[in-house]
């Protein structure tokens, strides 16, 4: 924990609270982590980082996680922004279908993929047929398992961000002239700055660490769609303690990128200039 | 933070919290009957809940023979888990409540074995084979597993970590056949649904699989390059219904010509 010398805006937090949050950390985070590592084969750490299927996998889960995390960000921005600001009959089942993958189990969102857009699905037919497209079992079917189970995290948090802002911004902004895209780069995304960035960390992370859409709807090829979950299943289903191993990979990798993202944007309230591309 | 003044008592007081937590937990983790572990089967009252773990092979089989051992014994309840054999170890040997064990292959039974976590010797209960499954009507016009290899056709197989896919890995060499799968899955139920949702055109799966399934067909692998694989049951050492788990291998046993009749497996 690092000793933050600025006070924390709000005053004093509640010792009820303090002992609540404590006992949360050690149960939900750090005793888990703790048998990861108290497991994790040492030893072997050298044979796991540097064998191909490892290799692969890490390559893998880092390309489609950051690709579901940009085709999030490219389509959810503009759907919360609808969903936040524009008033329409019907608004509050839009926000239901987009929070439906969070809610669906995951083998059920693989097989609903299928249906939409493997061999036989409503628009997978018609791409085969006009296209020769065959989604199923490539690496776009494990980037879109990914986006359709990451992206309601990136929504539901720029949405909300979009509803807490002060709007007399971008009211004045308008008043001296602004167009409204001016108004939508200089003043409302550099105000849900740190929420983008946060939905970003959030969808990423999700993404990265997907299984079960993906296992279903994109199956399981080493070096084609075998990401590290994936990776990290099959070790164990060998009975071999190389999974921890992988285990501890992905959570180096994931605690990393977010504790970046972290320290420069949760932590200032400073307004950073919006830098979503 | 005000609150690191007495950063002593806050941490003590979380302590004591988890201290609690830990001790309430462990009280209740026992089970409730006192059935001993030694009790003869002269009493044929049989009564509680059996938590049985089998292989995704069996799953029609064991799921319409829990109902009849649940008939044929009122007041007994059968829990079955079916997945892949291999984590089906996992958690076996990871110390999950589980009271019988039944594998598709011998190698997962042997782990367990070499675990100690078994109550008696494994009896083997059934024989199985695998077959191509493919759509119904065939319209790949699949008859040998050389054709799996012709462009076009879309094949999946298990995963070589898994019992079916190490028979499968097993056939293509006999048949001296080289395939390169679309998906590799991690049970045979995964393996024959990429095939009955008609994303596959073709798995090597079970000859019970296929006979189980009403949306695909099967094509026969010949004898001289099928596998044979023997099923093997077995107690398990940490069970606390040890008269209920022996009862259902008995079952299980004794029902041998009704698993190869009604469900495709092959008698011993």
């Amino acid at each position: 924990m690092s000793r933050r010398r600025r006070r924390a805006a709000g005053g004093r937090t509640p010792a009820v609270a303090v002992v609540v949050a404590l006992v949360g950390l050690v149960v939900f985070f750090v005793l888990p982590l703790l048998g990861l590592l108290w497991r994790a084969p040492w030893s072997d750490v050298g044979n796991v980082l540097g064998n191909e299927v490892s290799r692969e996998a890490l390559r893998l889960s880092l390309v489609c996680s950051l690709s579901a995390t940009a085709l999030s960000a490219v389509f959810g921005l503009p759907l919360a922004w609808v969903l936040a600001r524009t008033e329409f009959r019907g608004r509050s089942i839009v926000r239901a279908l987009a929070v439906l993958p969070l809610v669906l189990p995951p083998v059920v969102g693989g097989v609903a993929l299928f249906y939409a857009f493997g061999r036989r699905g409503l628009v997978g037919e018609w791409l085969q047929h006009a296209f020769g497209w065959e989604l199923p079992f490539t690496i776009w079917a494990a980037i879109l398992a990914e986006t359709f189970v990451a992206m309601p995290f990136f929504v539901i948090t720029v949405e909300g961000a979009l509803r807490s802002i002060d709007t007399r911004f971008e009211d004045a902004a308008a008043t001296l002239g602004a167009s409204r895209f001016t108004v939508m780069r200089r003043v409302t995304l550099p105000a849900i700055g740190p929420s983008i960035a946060a939905g970003l960390a959030l969808t990423w992370a999700r993404a990265l660490g997907e299984f079960g859409a993906t296992i279903t709807f994109a199956g399981n090829f080493q070096g084609k769609t075998q990401t590290l979950p994936l990776a990290i299943y099959l070790a164990f289903e060998n009975s071999d303690q190389s999974g921890i191993v992988l285990s501890l990979v992905l959570v180096a990798v994931s605690v990393l990128v977010l504790a970046v993202v972290g320290s420069r944007v949760f932590m200032t309230r400073t307004r950073v200039s919006a830098t979503t591309t | 933070m005000n609150i690191r003044r007495k950063p002593i008592v806050v941490i003590a007081i979380a302590f004591a919290v988890l201290a609690a937590g830990c001790g309430s937990s462990k009280s209740n983790g026992g089970s409730s009957s006192p059935t001993s572990n030694g009790s003869p089967s002269s009493t044929p009252a049989l009564s509680g809940t059996l938590t049985v773990l089998a292989a995704s092979s069996l799953t029609n089989s064991f799921t319409d023979l829990g109902s009849q051992f649940e008939a044929a014994h009122p007041g007994t309840k059968v829990n079955l888990s079916f997945g892949a054999s291999s984590d089906l170890v996992t958690q076996i040997t990871q110390g999950a409540p589980a009271d019988v064990f039944a594998s598709a292959d011998q190698s997962n039974m042997e782990k367990v074995v070499g675990a100690h976590d078994n109550a008696s010797a494994p009896t083997d209960f059934a024989k199985n084979r695998l077959e191509i499954a493919v759509e119904p009507g065939n319209p790949k016009h699949i008859t040998t597993l050389q054709d799996l290899t012709k462009p076009g056709v879309v094949v999946v197989l298990c995963d070589s970590t898994v019992p079916c896919g190490k028979f499968a890995d097993q056939i293509l060499t006999n048949a001296k056949v080289t395939l390169t799968p679309k998906s590799r899955e991690l049970n045979v139920k995964a393996t024959l649904s990429k095939v009955e949702l008609g994303e596959a055109d073709a798995a090597i799966v079970y000859v019970t699989d296929v006979k189980g399934s009403e949306k695909v067909a099967g094509v026969p692998i010949p004898d001289a390059v099928n596998v044979l694989t023997t099923l093997p049951i077995v107690t398990l050492k940490d069970s606390s219904h040890a008269a209920l788990a022996d009862a259902w291998v008995k079952f299980v046993v004794a029902n041998e010509s009704e698993l190869a009749s009604k469900y495709g497996f092959l008698p011993l």
